[in-house]
């Protein structure tokens, strides 16, 4: 089976099998951007993969593409998370070990990372779920509208929006 | 930058991993996109192990303490089925209540009336015989009569479906039945046992049969006002109604003539007696006693007239015909009618027990579907809470 072929229906092992591979490390690379966690990151993607799995016959391809359908189910997983933690009033802690750097970084590249993780802190819980959709998730547009039931135009905009505030908190 | 042109620029970056713009600007952007890619958390690789095998063991479960399916997977579910239920149970509740309250005002107006007037009475009694000679037959005035001590006996009490409950309302209705021309006499009998079992009587009845001419019957018969309603559906189920009428005079105002009159010639009587008394000469009380005669007739025919009206409103005239039924023309042709009606009934049967079903299925449906799209709606607003700042 071609890798990049769309998935229509997942109501067979092989073809989820096939999703998980394609979306795994982005999945986790997503909800770990939103939880700013590993432990919890792992847990919460793993929990999202199984819930997946027990409801892929209730997918169906009129509500987006299954890419979109996973990342819907690892976010409502992640909210709920987010949501434990607020209970707990540790939403806004800071990352742990999340983004270790490697023994041979560079310093420019680590202080240009560094940089962008303060901006990234720095932006709304919205935006930064919106970009982490983007950029961790890989999702075009069109799958994250699916996502966060927005437009496509709508995602569009307020893309540009968060996006223009990375760059000035950038500057 | 636009945000057509923001969404083109980072897209091309991701897609080719390069910075391809040359606009400085949009290479600044492009630039951030793919260090925002490159900075996305990555799995640890003993993680992305242990999902490969959960995923390729198809996530077994863990062994859990057994409990209902329905309470540890939908515990919310549960909740709404729950609520549903009540739901549903206090709107059949208080239907029910509804209908039993119309039920007591029901069996007050047709039951228990004596009670009700004879209180009522107590206030408006005296007043009552100026109005009713004023000639003034209204509502008020017939419960004033209605309620004055009886002069001819205790009154039954009437189904007005008309108006007040101390209305005198004359009812009467003409029914036609057709049935095989073999079964006419039967049904006939049957007329005379629904009659009998009412509590009425049977004032004519003639039932031809075919040899004599036009078969067919009619009767005429008295039944009483209370138990119209479920003679009338009685009889209306002995064969097919070809036609059905009811009929409802309001004689309130008879009534009401006639009982003041009759109040009035005993007041005259009680007068007369009383000069006759006092008469001093023989001739005086002569006079006085053949007027007495006079008064003593005329009361007779008074309670009369009151008695035939009251006897006119306790019973309803009740006339049935009995037609022979149309068999179909043509030799044997009755068997496809008689097919066709019952397919037709058919239809209306079932259409009948559908629109129940939906009738009940329909607002159970719906206060099902609002509770389990209202919960949806507020499950999605608590998740979307934790990403307020």
């Amino acid at each position: 089976m071609e890798l990049n072929a769309p998935l229509t229906a997942l109501n067979t092992v092989e073809s989820f099998e096939e999703l998980y591979r394609r979306t795994f490390p982005r999945v986790y690379a997503y909800v770990a951007s939103l939880l700013r966690d590993r432990s919890s990151a792992e847990d919460v993607t793993a929990q999202a993969f199984e819930r997946a799995y027990r409801k892929r016959s209730g997918f169906s391809a009129r509500r987006g593409t299954p890419e979109a359908w996973v990342f819907g189910i690892a976010r409502n997983a992640a909210l709920d998370e987010l949501r434990k933690r607020k209970r707990r009033a540790t939403l806004e802690s800071e990352p742990a070990d999340l983004w270790s750097p490697g023994p041979d970084e560079e310093a420019e590249r680590a202080f240009q990372r560094d940089e962008v993780r303060r901006a990234i802190a720095s932006l709304e819980p919205r935006d930064r779920d919106l970009i982490a959709l983007k950029f961790a998730g890989g999702l075009n547009n069109v799958e994250i509208g699916r996502v966060l039931r927005l437009s496509e135009s709508n995602v569009g905009s307020r893309l540009h929006r968060a996006v223009e505030k990375l760059r000035k908190a950038c500057e | 930058m636009n945000e057509e042109t923001t969404t083109i620029v980072i897209d091309n970056a991701l897609a080719t991993g390069s910075v391809t713009a040359l606009d400085p600007e949009e290479r600044k952007l492009q630039e951030l996109a793919l260090a925002l890619r490159a900075d996305a958390p990555v799995p640890d690789e003993d993680f992305a192990l242990r999902m490969n095998a959960r995923v390729s063991a198809g996530f077994p479960r863990r062994k859990r303490i057994a409990l209902p399916r329905f309470a540890v997977a939908r515990p919310r579910f549960t909740a709404i089925a729950a609520a549903a239920s009540l739901l549903i149970a206090l709107v059949i509740g208080v239907s029910l209540s509804n209908r039993d309250n119309g039920t007591e005002v029901a069996a007050t107006s047709g039951g228990a009336p004596a009670e009700l007037r004879d209180e009522a009475s107590a206030k408006s009694a005296p007043a009552a015989p100026q109005r009713a000679a004023a000639g003034g037959a209204t509502e008020q005035s017939a419960d004033s009569v209605a309620s004055s001590p009886p002069i001819v006996g205790p009154i039954p009490p009437t189904d007005n479906f008309v108006g007040g409950r101390n209305r005198r309302v004359q009812r009467s209705a003409a029914l036609t039945l057709a049935a095989p021309e073999d079964d006419l006499s039967q049904v006939g009998d049957q007329v005379i046992a629904v009659t009998d079992r009412y509590r009425g009587f049977v004032m004519r009845s003639t039932v031809t049969s075919a040899a004599d001419g036009q078969a067919g019957g009619s009767f005429d018969l008295r039944i009483p006002v209370r138990t119209l309603r479920p003679a009338l559906r009685d009889l209306s189920g002995l064969a097919d109604v070809k036609s059905r009428t009811e009929n409802a005079d309001d004689v309130t105002a008879s009534f009401v003539n006639a009982r003041t009159r009759l109040e009035e010639l005993n007041a005259e009587r009680r007068g007369l007696l009383r000069r006759l008394e006092k008469a001093i000469t023989e001739q005086q009380a002569g006079a006085i006693r053949a007027r007495i005669r006079l008064v003593n007739v005329q009361i007779e025919s008074a309670q009369s007239s009151l008695k035939e009206l009251q006897r006119r409103t306790s019973y309803a005239s009740v006339s049935v015909s009995l037609v022979p039924k149309d068999e179909g023309s043509g030799g044997g042709g009755g068997g496809i009618s008689d097919g066709a009606r019952d397919f037709r009934d058919s239809l209306v049967d079932s259409a009948n027990v559908a629109l129940r079903v939906l009738g009940v299925a329909l607002p159970i449906g719906l206060v099902l579907g609002l509770l389990i799209a209202g919960n949806a709606w507020a499950t999605r607003r608590r998740r979307e809470a934790a990403l307020d700042a």
